[in-house]
């Protein structure tokens, strides 16, 4: 019996010595994707629409912000339909594309920006914590190269 | 030996010295500036004509679009490459103009010859678009300093420059200012 309370008693520290666990949800706007998400050695694949979760991650403990890439498709949509880039997609300007559009200036091409979250997050061993991305949480990254390139 | 020893030892200190400022007179780098501001290879061309440029305190002067400066000798070391450009104006009237600077602090070191880029990536203005980054006060203020004539507004201001403005034609932000990303106007660094 004594042996079993010493087992039991491993496994329990055991349990706090877990790396951190750690959770993202796009809060932010219906219009919004993140991707490339990442917080202190965690790193999710694939795009967050809106009021999704990324799985579970096992992170480091420390302090870190949460590290993303942000899609705008409302933004988007409209900028493409300002310089009438996409066809079938209603030109503004009563129809008629920005005649003042200046070559090299105008892509079709979807941009990802990089942003982080504003605070800086806390974890440690054992912990379980949930991170939403909102719209006035977040600011842009600029550490990291641009989608305008290098 | 007693009277040796302070006595060599203000001989080294002395022959360090005068080492050290002989190296500092003598580095020099070789530099060249260049508006790459319309390469094709990055994603957007914004029209920025280089009017003034400066970099490590040697002015390199007028740089229009894929033109490359003359090669200056610098000082070796690490600064900005602090500049005035006009947005889609090759004659740089002052209302089309803004303060932009690199965005990356660029470095050389003796005996180096580099030809420094400023395109859409690396560069950084007083209103810029989305993703790309927002010039910081010191080189602002630097850049009002350097040229004073282009009457630029303070750095609280200064998304107020005429430049970052709306056009009151389009509604859309002004020529030089902003809209790189979507080119619906101004430029890169500009305003938005």
């Amino acid at each position: 019996m004594r042996w079993l309370g010493v087992v039991l008693g491993f496994a329990a520290a055991g349990c706090d010595l877990a790396y951190p666990e750690v959770v993202v949800t796009n809060q932010t706007a219906e219009t919004i994707q993140l991707r490339q998400l990442s917080f202190n050695g965690c790193y999710w694949e694939g795009v967050l629409a809106f009021g999704e979760s990324t799985s579970p991650g096992r992170c480091l403990p420390g302090e870190d912000r949460v590290h993303f890439q942000k899609f705008d498709a409302a933004a988007y949509c409209q900028e493409q339909a300002e310089d009438g880039t996409i066809d079938g997609l209603c030109p503004c300007n009563g129809g008629t594309a920005d005649p003042e559009i200046l070559e090299g200036l105008t892509n079709a091409e979807p941009m990802w920006f990089n942003y982080q979250t504003v605070a800086s997050e806390v974890v440690d061993y054992g912990e379980f914590h949930l991170f939403e991305i909102t719209l006035t949480g977040l600011e842009q990254d600029f550490s990291a190269p641009s989608p305008y390139g290098h | 030996m007693r009277m040796l020893r302070p006595l060599s030892l203000a001989l080294v200190l002395v022959a360090v010295v005068g080492c050290s400022s002989d190296d500092d007179e003598s580095a020099k780098a070789t530099v060249q500036i260049m508006n790459d501001f319309n390469n094709e290879e990055m994603a957007y061309q914004p029209p920025w004509t280089i009017c003034e440029s400066s970099y490590l305190g040697v002015e390199f002067g007028k740089l229009e679009l894929g033109e490359t400066s003359d090669a200056k000798s610098v000082s070796p070391g690490l600064d900005y490459v602090l500049m005035v450009a006009a947005w889609d104006d090759p004659t740089c009237s002052p209302e089309n103009c803004l303060p932009l600077a690199s965005k990356n602090e660029e470095e050389v070191v003796d005996g180096q010859t580099r030809t420094i880029a400023l395109n859409m990536p690396n560069h950084q203005g007083p209103c810029p678009p989305e993703g790309v980054a927002p010039i910081p006060e010191a080189q602002y203020e630097r850049i009002l300093e350097l040229w004073p004539d282009y009457d630029f507004k303070s750095y609280d201001e200064r998304t107020e420059n005429t430049e970052c403005l709306p056009d009151e034609s389009s509604g859309a932000a002004g020529a030089g200012g902003a809209g790189g990303a979507s080119g619906d106007s101004g430029g890169a660094a500009g305003s938005e």
